[in-house]
């Protein structure tokens, strides 16, 4: 459904759903000052980072001048706009380990998560959407009993020790993972890097090698982390379509004996979009900051693992930056969600 | 398509060259990143373990077999590497030292030259760095430029300390042309640049760097003791441990850091896998605030040095892979002298001084650790359920590390919990380092003018004939340090290391660093 036509089908009316766009937008901004603000004062909180940067043997003299040349001698509100005001131009300060800008950093690291993160975001919509309508549809069945307490499994089980347990079967007893040694097999690499995305990158340059190798290589930490977040989908699924079925216009399609799968995939499937967009956005930020977990068993060189590398060297600057990022892919996931159900939902745009 | 086949083909040849030369390559499974490429402001292990091997360091250990028959530094012996010969005048006051010619910086070409030598003396003393700290505490005053192969450094007394401090990852050569290029009006040292470069000359290079990834270095082919047998050695990191005991398991990699004590004993005696086992001076303390009550009370500290429950923390914690306390010198240490430790497990004599203490009933305090490290949470939990039967109430307050470290420095830890690593096997330099009044690592606060006595007679020992007179004031440290107990000393760990079986020429060093060139594949 394009937006023209959208807008023309409620008559020209575009003053609510602008307005309402920009609240949304407002609010994320909201958002994101808030997260910055609470992550500048935790960081701060736990201990500054110069003990640690200039070892146990320091004398007094340069733990001073590292204090004062990372501007921590300056009062707290001060330091605070001074960061403020440098991540509101695109600045988001440097690593006191590598010496880089964390801007470059992250943008090294991200494409790895996100194309992780969307690889499984792409399993949980297939797997989830397929196994929840069919447990709804055959509902008290063995069938649907297996999904249950393959939901139970999912949603109790460590994502850490899943991954392990993974690796375990698939790589160490059977040989059928490779090493999970990140993003490609070690000695493999593409001769330039387009998008960040390995597997986009390989397709666009047409080495085929690369692309299999990182395909391989991407498998066991997608499976990992959507099999965390597969029961919620499930569930979702599962508890809108079975809601749906039981309406009185189902009952009504069914008496006027449209066929079956017509009415699950054009009818109820339809009624049920929203709520599974919800929770499909709720997953993509949830996985963006739990990609963390798969990140440290798979060696991953994401954003996951340079969070953990920062929070131990207690690095301010990528720590936030890190906080940031997680919260900007949660705020930009609703927000397109909020636009997915605005196209959707006529309820909405009233 | 064109393309397609392009690369097709040069996969082909790149596969075809590796087998026909048979790159011989290392693949060892790391925890993190490399933090630093400055030897000068490294104290992380990964760091100083990659500096130690592409610098060449002005002296070397000579080797010796331990008991357990692996091949160790032997701090009788000395060796030249980048000093290729030195001599101390008679007053120990100066040495003129010669360096080895014909050397060349592995990026740039560069000669080796004095030059290069004396650049990092003035950026240690500019910067403050760790070079500063040897500097400092070998007692150097002066450098000078003598010829174009010799140059001389003074003394403000003899040091008896000079040659194990010299053969550092820090102390070697680094091309200060190439570093001189990369200064700057706010940064004239380039501590920035040598942050992510290598400017050595050492047994290997930095041929490849992706932070987060892995780093590859490469064989120095003109390393003037020949080049290393591997080719390459790879630093991959792998974040969690058990991936990387899964990764040795599976031959993927061929040696694997930081394994738990538990995974090490789970792959102990699996085929293919060796763990290179063996004694460490490495000491895990209880630290105790001697300036903060109730523990500027003698008599406290040594009560709770008989509710340290040794055999459980060996037995338990390490799984038998520990040595005991027997001494403030480690067992493995020069000059250790076992037979005055008086301390066991013995709750009715704790309680007993504790009475005579006047705390009769206990009393509550607060151990300070820092979080993550499942080891020292573990001894924590530990002491303070033996505590506990004595009346002694410790709560453990578990911080992030930056907050820990801030603490021991600013000595506002009423307790604290933490190993060190003694790598310089010298009882002066533990003495001086550690013990003595008001220096910055003795974060007990410590004091007594007896013990910083005898640190200054044995600081000036230097001569191998001094020998005798320093076991002498070595033992009296031991007696004075074990009646004080300034902190309670809990095990000495081994050191331990997961590697292939088909990888020999495992070298012992005492920083625990692996040292990559004597390495080799077993065929």
């Amino acid at each position: 459904m394009t937006p023209s036509r959208f807008f023309k089908i409620d008559g020209l009316n575009m003053k609510k759903p602008v307005l309402y766009l920009a609240q949304r937008i407002g609010f994320l901004c909201l958002l994101l000052w808030g997260i910055i603000t609470i992550a500048f004062i935790l960081t701060r909180a736990l201990g500054t980072p110069v003990y640690l940067l200039v070892g146990q043997q320091a004398d007094k003299e340069i733990i001073e001048s590292l204090i004062k040349s990372m501007g921590l001698d300056r009062p707290l509100y001060e330091q605070y706009f001074r960061y403020f005001w440098s991540v509101l131009h695109g600045n988001l300060g440097i690593s006191r380990y590598t010496f880089r800008p964390v801007t470059q950093e992250l943008s090294q690291r991200l494409p790895a998560t996100l194309e992780l993160v969307l690889a499984a975001m792409i399993l949980i919509t297939i797997i989830g959407i397929l196994l929840g309508i069919s447990a709804a549809v055959y509902n008290n069945t063995l069938f649907d009993r297996c999904v249950q307490a393959f939901c139970q499994f999912g949603a109790s089980v460590p994502l850490f020790w899943l991954g392990l347990i993974l690796i375990y079967i698939f790589f160490y007893l059977f040989k059928l993972a490779p090493a999970p040694l990140g993003r490609i097999r070690p000695g493999l690499s593409l001769p330039k890097t387009i998008t960040g995305f390995l597997l986009v990158d390989a397709v666009l340059l047409g080495d085929r090698e690369c692309f299999l190798a990182a395909l391989k290589q991407i498998m066991l930490p997608a499976v990992t982390l959507a099999l965390g977040s597969l029961p919620a989908t499930i569930r979702i699924v599962y508890l809108t379509i079975l809601d749906i079925l039981n309406t009185p216009y189902i009952n009504t399609a069914r008496a006027y004996s449209i066929p079956r799968w017509r009415i699950l995939f054009v009818y109820a499937l339809r009624n049920a979009l929203v709520p599974i967009s919800t929770v499909l956005a709720m997953t993509f930020g949830y996985l963006l900051s739990n990609t963390v977990f798969v990140e440290a068993v798979f060696a991953w060189p994401g954003i996951g693992n340079y969070a953990i590398t920062a929070m131990y060297t207690m690095d301010y600057d990528p720590i936030i930056a890190v906080t940031i990022v997680a919260t900007l892919g949660y705020g930009l996931a609703y927000l397109l969600n909020d636009i997915f159900a605005l196209i959707v939902d006529p309820r909405v745009r009233r | 398509m064109k393309n397609i086949k392009l690369t097709y083909v040069l996969c082909a040849l790149l596969l075809g060259f590796g087998m026909a030369y048979g790159q011989r390559v290392l693949t060892i499974a790391v925890p993190g990143d490399v933090e630093t490429l400055d030897p000068d402001f490294s104290h992380f292990q990964m760091s100083n373990e990659v500096n130690y091997n592409i610098h060449d360091q002005w002296f070397q250990y000579g080797l010796k077999l331990t008991p357990e028959g692996y091949r160790a530094y032997d701090v009788n012996t000395i060796l030249p590497s980048a000093i290729e010969s030195w001599e101390i005048s008679p007053d120990g006051l100066s040495i003129t030292l010669k360096i080895r010619e014909g050397m060349k910086f592995n990026h740039t070409g560069n000669p080796v030259t004095v030059d290069d030598f004396l650049y990092y003396f003035e950026r240690g003393v500019h910067t403050k760095s760790g070079y500063y700290w040897n500097i400092t505490m070998a007692g150097i005053t002066g450098w000078e430029k003598l010829s174009d192969t010799t140059f001389k450094l003074t003394f403000a007394q003899p040091s008896p300390f000079f040659f194990y401090l010299f053969r550092d990852q820090s102390q070697a050569p680094v091309d200060s042309k190439e570093m001189q290029k990369h200064a700057t009006p706010d940064d004239p040292w380039a501590t920035k640049w040598k942050a992510r470069n290598d400017a050595g000359s050492g047994e290997f290079y930095v041929e490849s760097w992706t932070p987060g990834v892995e780093m590859v270095l490469a064989a120095n082919k003109n390393y003037w003791a020949g080049p290393a047998y591997f080719d390459k050695v790879i630093l991959k990191v792998v974040p969690a441990s058990a991936t990387r005991m899964l990764l040795l398991m599976q031959g993927a990699v061929d040696i694997a850091y930081n394994l738990s004590p538990t995974e090490l004993d789970a792959i102990r005696n699996l085929p293919g896998i060796k763990v290179v086992s063996l004694p460490s001076r490495n000491q895990y303390y209880l630290g105790l605030n001697n300036q903060m009550p109730p523990f500027n009370n003698k008599l406290v500290r040594q009560a709770l040095a008989y509710a340290v429950p040794y055999d459980a923390i060996i037995n338990d914690v390490f799984k038998g892979r520990a040595l005991p306390p027997r001494s403030p010198i480690p067992q493995r240490g020069q000059y250790f002298d076992g037979s005055m430790w008086p301390y066991e497990y013995n709750l009715d004599k704790a309680k007993e001084l504790l009475r005579l203490a006047g705390y009769p009933n206990g009393f509550d305090c607060t151990l300070s650790i820092p979080a993550g490290d499942p080891v020292i949470e573990e001894l924590a939990i530990l002491l303070q359920a033996s505590f506990k039967k004595i009346g002694v109430n410790m709560s453990i307050n578990v911080q992030p590390a930056a907050m820990f470290a801030e603490g021991l420095d600013k000595k506002s830890h009423q307790m604290w919990l933490r190993d060190i690593l003694w790598y310089i096997d010298d009882p002066a330099y533990v003495a001086k380092g550690f013990y003595y009044t008001g220096v910055v690592l003795n974060w007990m606060a410590y004091s007594n003018p007896e013990l910083d006595k005898i640190a200054d007679e044995m600081m000036k020992l230097w001569r191998p004939e001094d020998k005798a007179q320093k076991a002498m004031l070595a033992k009296e440290m031991q007696r004075i340090l074990i009646d004080d107990v300034p902190c309670l000393w809990l095990a000495e760990p081994y050191y331990e290391l997961a590697m292939r079986d088909n990888i020999e020429g495992f070298v012992y060093l005492p920083d625990h660093l692996l040292w990559y060139y004597p390495l080799y594949r077993k065929e």
